[in-house]
């Protein structure tokens, strides 16, 4: 048990596996009793020796906390927060959990979430089909697309194509099953807590409960967003007999009368053919799978849009730590509405986004997971720091900007240079004054980083 | 069978016909199905009567395969070739080709050959040249070569989803087909297909986007946020004027008018009707009828929000010009009281008023296309095109007696379209500027005019049009010749360029007619000049606090091309310079902004995919017109 929280005050870990958020936290009371927290345990598909890191990564938790968690929060359904439930299962199942925390969505009583994931589990099921079908069509083909996709379907854990399902769900189901009455969060009402501890309160600030906010994904302004919500089951795109084959029915039913269709090798077919292929620059024969990767670019927002999201209050008005999971813009637009009763009442977001001392980037530090006026903007305290769960090395493989430029910029103006990226740490001279007495208050192993918060903050 | 199509024209010495009648829908094909517009399901088009590549026979082969067009039905999703319509066939021309239908591949063939010839015709016509496509560019170590594309290929059923887009890589032209969804329930039968090849605005949109780069290669280069939403706005405009120059649906709309001859809501009304066709964006119509609001634009990020108020813009000034057209008529028929008795109006009327509407429409659509020649080379936003469409009708119409230019300043302005640069308002100060306002020598300015004229005296505009590239390619490395020559001159004879350091290219050159002070036709010449230079955006460290110089050669591609350059207008018979439209290659504000731009990321389709996608594409662009119509859909269909 060497992870404590200060008296009165809290610490975070920052576990350093890779491209993927595992966060612990330690809240202690007065008399210095300690409460610990856990915040998503994964690792982004392909990362080398994924097991072996997210096995020790486990080991330190069970370590560090004694073999007990009170609280496990799972913040959305991605491999790169959930992967360790599966990669580390043994571990996890010496753990003792107290209690089990998720969002709303993943609530299987509540009719709206149940029929949001529905649709979202057939979507990936029919992804997964194209993918397995697109190779088995094309096997010569590496096209920057096919690759693309498949980076894009990494985030529901590997193997998807293959298997028909996702890993991905088998680690949440496991996370559901650690207790037989997980705690399922909604935006607003009373604030959280920790059972036996008085001080920190939990605002939660999302997901949203209006689903139309969960399909916003992409910062573009003005009316050109595509639902997925808007996409019946028979995603467009996808209609190439995905779905039908796999419920075992036949083809689906052709857009013509086939006595319009050229047969076999008539001689007027082959010359259109010919005609086709005499240019090979413009033949169109996989432009149609494009659309495979707008779904699949859908989808992954879709479900960084169910982050659980939660301010923490470690004193009654004073600092804030903001976990936002991978939310992106919907989910951040909507806290702005969010109000709260009990201990909570009066309490604003914008007052909790002006006291948070401590933000965890969002999605790695994407373009899109990271509010600017509504979010980042507000956060006015002037002791902010930041903590980046990425890996650059394997985002810069995958052509992923992790962090966005722009955002990492003005991350470094709003902090002041007080920001770990969990990668390589500092990325600037922590003994610089702005930046000094936040790192005296920081420590650095090769598994992680870890940051204590007074009271007094 | 016997054909009456002889290689030699006709036996009984009968001329060919100009024009081919052929059918189309003329609303979505849903409302086909409808008691209510069942009269108008379908109109005919006329579109120009082809010959074979030899000249002899009567084209277009089956496909239809033309001079222009290459139209290729194979379905990719289902891997079947339909097979192709052929225009010529006895019974098809004795009925203005294959009645509208949703079932039969071939007259989905028919339609989008019809409807693509018609927009081609249009440009031809207002420009007064033959279209051409964008040339086929392939580079080999570093050099870039050119190739002539004869025609434009279409896919009428290429894709499986609700899109259609314009493939610059391809030079071609891609079209969806999917099922309805039970959304769709009020329109169309759930599960039955939908296909975006048969909406008459789909197909003049895309159309008009391959015509657009065939102009202006670079307007696909959103180094600002209204290239882009300039490119979609254009062809939206053009695929809606076009709709309404069709006198059918009009004449249909204004005969169901009882009383009130508030016909501009009619129209309104009838654009969104245009717009709301299967799969087909509804957001680029979203600002018409709204009421103008000059901060809207300020707000607008997304191109097609910037490009819908674009849209707003041209369409009021068509109702106004419309307006100004019918007065007389409504007066007449009012006995200027503007309210007309009850019942339904006379049919004479009727037909005036849908004629007018037609003939607006016409009108305010060559306006548009002629601006295309009177705009800077690169970096394109809307104020220039405000100058361009004033100066353009200008060349034309030299007295503005019915006040069309006025009707578009005013328009522009209510909606907060406006040049930045210039001092006011009016016509003179819209208008681009010539040579001695630029502040450029007219002697040297003079002799490259003359110099040009002597390459292009045995210019044949009429010719084959791949001779007319070649020609054109000929003149164009004339000109660079010309300009090279002057490069060590003291006083410098080009805007926006910079001779004294780089290379330079001579990016385009065609000619353009207009009417001179007393009538008689003058044909000027527009050359286009650019430059570009490495630029960097601020990850590159340390190297973006300047402009790089323009024969900076980076170890690494840059992070984009800065440009720069003009468009230059000459009197072909004088030689004298008209106008010189630029945009300066040394502004550093102008460096800056791009770079600003380019890392908001919400350039091109960059924005829907800008963490995934990563900076630049290695290889294979993304289809950029694929991304902003597949980010839009949710507002329409």
């Amino acid at each position: 048990m060497d992870f404590a929280a200060p008296a009165g005050g809290c610490a975070v870990r920052m576990y350093r596996q890779g491209l993927g958020d595992c966060f612990l936290l330690a809240f202690a009371d007065l008399e210095g009793g300690q409460k610990r927290l856990l915040i998503d345990c994964g690792v982004l598909v392909g990362t080398k020796d994924a097991r072996q890191r997210m096995q020790a990564v486990v080991g330190d938790i069970r370590q560090a906390t004694g073999g007990r968690l009170d609280i496990l929060v799972v913040t959305h359904e991605h491999w790169d927060h959930v992967s360790g439930f599966v990669q580390a299962r043994k571990e996890f199942e010496r753990l003792e959990i107290g209690q089990v925390w998720l969002a709303w969505t993943e609530d299987e009583n509540d009719p709206l979430a149940r029929e949001l994931r529905e649709r979202h589990r057939s979507a990936l099921r029919a992804l997964g089909l194209a993918q397995t079908r697109w190779r088995k069509a094309h096997p010569e083909a590496d096209s920057g697309l096919s690759a693309r996709v498949e980076a894009l379907l990494g985030f529901y854990g590997p193997g998807l194509a293959t298997q028909g399902g996702s890993l991905t769900q088998d680690a949440m189901d496991w996370v559901k099953d650690r207790h037989p009455q997980p705690i399922y969060l909604k935006p607003g009402g009373e604030p959280a807590v920790i059972p036996g501890l008085e001080g920190p309160r939990f605002y939660v600030l999302g997901p949203p409960l209006d689903p139309k906010l969960i399909y916003k994904g992409d910062p573009a302004k003005g009316s050109g967003e595509v639902y997925l919500g808007d996409l019946s089951q028979g995603w467009p795109g996808l209609q190439f007999g995905v779905l039908e084959a796999e419920a075992g029915a036949a083809e689906p039913p052709p857009p013509f009368n086939p006595a319009y269709r050229f047969w076999g090798d008539a001689p007027h077919r082959m010359q259109i053919e010919d005609r086709y292929r005499s240019e090979p620059w413009r033949t169109i024969d996989q432009d149609y799978l494009d659309a495979v990767g707008q779904l699949a670019l859908m989808l992954d927002n879709h479900t960084n849009n169910t982050s659980l999201a939660m301010a923490i209050e470690l004193t009654p008005g004073r600092a804030v730590l903001l976990f936002p999971g991978d939310a992106q813009r919907g989910n951040w637009s909507s806290w702005e509405t969010v109000r709260w009763t009990g201990a909570g009442a009066g309490t604003t977001t914008q007052d909790l986004l002006g006291r948070t001392v401590l933000y965890k980037v969002g999605h790695h530090g994407s373009h899109n997971a990271t509010a600017r006026g509504l979010g980042l903007e507000l956060m006015n305290h002037p002791g902010l720091a930041a903590l980046i769960p990425v890996d650059r090395e394997t985002a810069a493989q995958k052509r992923w900007q992790m962090p966005y430029p722009p955002l990492f910029r003005r991350l470094l103006e709003r902090t002041g240079g007080r920001l770990l990226l969990s990668d390589r740490g500092w990325e600037v001279d922590p003994a610089a004054p702005a930046v000094a007495e936040f790192a005296a208050r920081c420590r650095e192993t090769e598994l992680y980083f870890e940051v204590a918060f007074p009271p007094a903050t | 069978m016997q054909r009456f199509r002889s290689d030699g024209g006709s036996i009984y010495d009968l001329p060919r016909p100009a024009f081919r009648r052929l059918r189309i829908y003329s609303l979505d094909p849903s409302l086909a199905q409808s008691l209510d517009t069942m009269a108008i399901r379908e109109t005919r088009i006329e579109v120009p009567w082809e010959l074979t590549e030899d000249g002899l026979g009567d084209g277009p082969e089956p496909g239809p395969r033309g001079e222009y067009l290459e139209v290729i039905d194979y379905d990719a999703p289902n891997q079947v070739f339909y097979k192709p319509v052929d225009l010529n066939d006895n019974y098809l021309l004795a009925q203005d080709g294959l009645p509208p239908s949703d079932g039969n591949p071939q007259f989905h063939q028919q339609m989008v050959y019809a409807v693509a010839m018609r927009t081609i015709r249009n440009f031809e016509l207002a420009l007064g040249r033959r279209a051409l496509w964008a040339p086929r560019r392939r580079e080999k170590k570093g050099r870039f070569s050119e190739e002539f594309v004869r025609r434009l290929r279409i896919y009428p059923h290429a894709l499986r989803e609700a899109n259609a887009y314009y493939s610059p890589e391809k030079k071609a032209l891609l079209f969806g087909y999917f099922p309805a969804t039970p959304a769709d329930a009020g329109q169309h039968m759930p599960g039955s297909m939908v296909f975006t090849c048969l909406s008459h605005d789909v197909v003049a949109h895309e159309t008009a986007h391959a015509l657009l780069d065939g102009m202006h290669r670079r307007l696909i280069e959103a180094s600002n946020p209204d290239c882009l939403a300039l490119h979609e706005a254009f062809a939206d405009l053009v695929a809606l004027l076009q709709h309404f120059s069709l006198t059918d649906v009009v004449r249909h709309v204004v005969g169901r008018t009882r009383g009130d001859l508030g016909i501009g809501n009619l129209l309104v009304e009838l654009a969104q009707e245009f717009g709301r066709a299967a799969g087909y964006s509804g957001a680029l119509r979203s600002a018409i009828g709204q009421p103008p609001d000059p901060g809207a634009l300020d707000r607008a990020e997304e191109p097609h929000a910037r490009g819908a108020i674009l849209v707003a813009a041209v369409f009021d000034a068509f109702l106004a010009i419309y307006r100004l057209r019918t007065a007389d008529l409504v007066r007449l028929a009012t006995q200027g009281s503007g309210v007309l008795p009850a019942g339904e109006i006379h049919p004479d009327l009727v037909e005036r008023l849908a004629r007018e509407a037609a003939k607006s429409a016409q009108q305010v659509l060559n306006i548009c296309i002629r601006a295309l020649d009177y705009l800077p080379p690169v970096d394109v936003v809307f104020g220039d095109y405000l100058r361009a469409l004033i100066t353009a009708d200008f060349d034309l119409v030299t007295d503005d007696r019915y006040g069309y230019r006025v009707a578009f300043i005013e328009s522009f302005r209510r909606r907060g379209i406006y040049p930045k640069e210039v001092r006011s308002l009016s016509e003179e100060s819209l208008r681009w500027e010539g040579p001695a306002l630029a502040g450029t020598s007219p002697d040297s300015q003079l002799s490259l005019g003359r110099e040009l004229r002597g390459t292009m005296a045995a210019w044949d505009l009429c010719g084959d049009r791949r001779e007319i590239y070649e020609n054109t390619r000929e003149a164009r490395k004339a000109a660079h010749a010309v300009i090279e020559a002057t490069r060590d001159y003291k006083q410098t004879i080009l805007k926006g360029v910079d001779l004294t350091q780089g290379r330079f290219e001579v990016h385009s050159l065609c000619p353009v007619r207009r009417i001179g002070p007393n009538g008689e036709f003058l044909t000027d010449v527009v050359l286009q000049v650019t430059q570009r230079r490495p630029g960097c955006l601020a990850r590159s460290e340390g190297r973006e606090q300047c402009l790089p110089p323009l024969d900076f050669a980076p170890d690494l591609e840059p992070d984009f091309w800065f440009r720069g350059g003009c468009t230059l207008i000459f009197d072909l018979a004088s030689g004298l310079l008209r106008y010189c439209i630029y945009k300066d290659i040394n502004s550093q504000n102008r460096y800056e902004r791009q770079r600003r731009y380019l890392e908001s990321g919400l350039a091109s389709g960059a924005f829907l995919r800008a963490t995934y996608a990563g900076g630049r594409d290695d290889k294979g662009q993304d289809e950029v017109f694929a991304l902003v119509h597949r980010g839009l859909r949710g507002g329409g269909a």
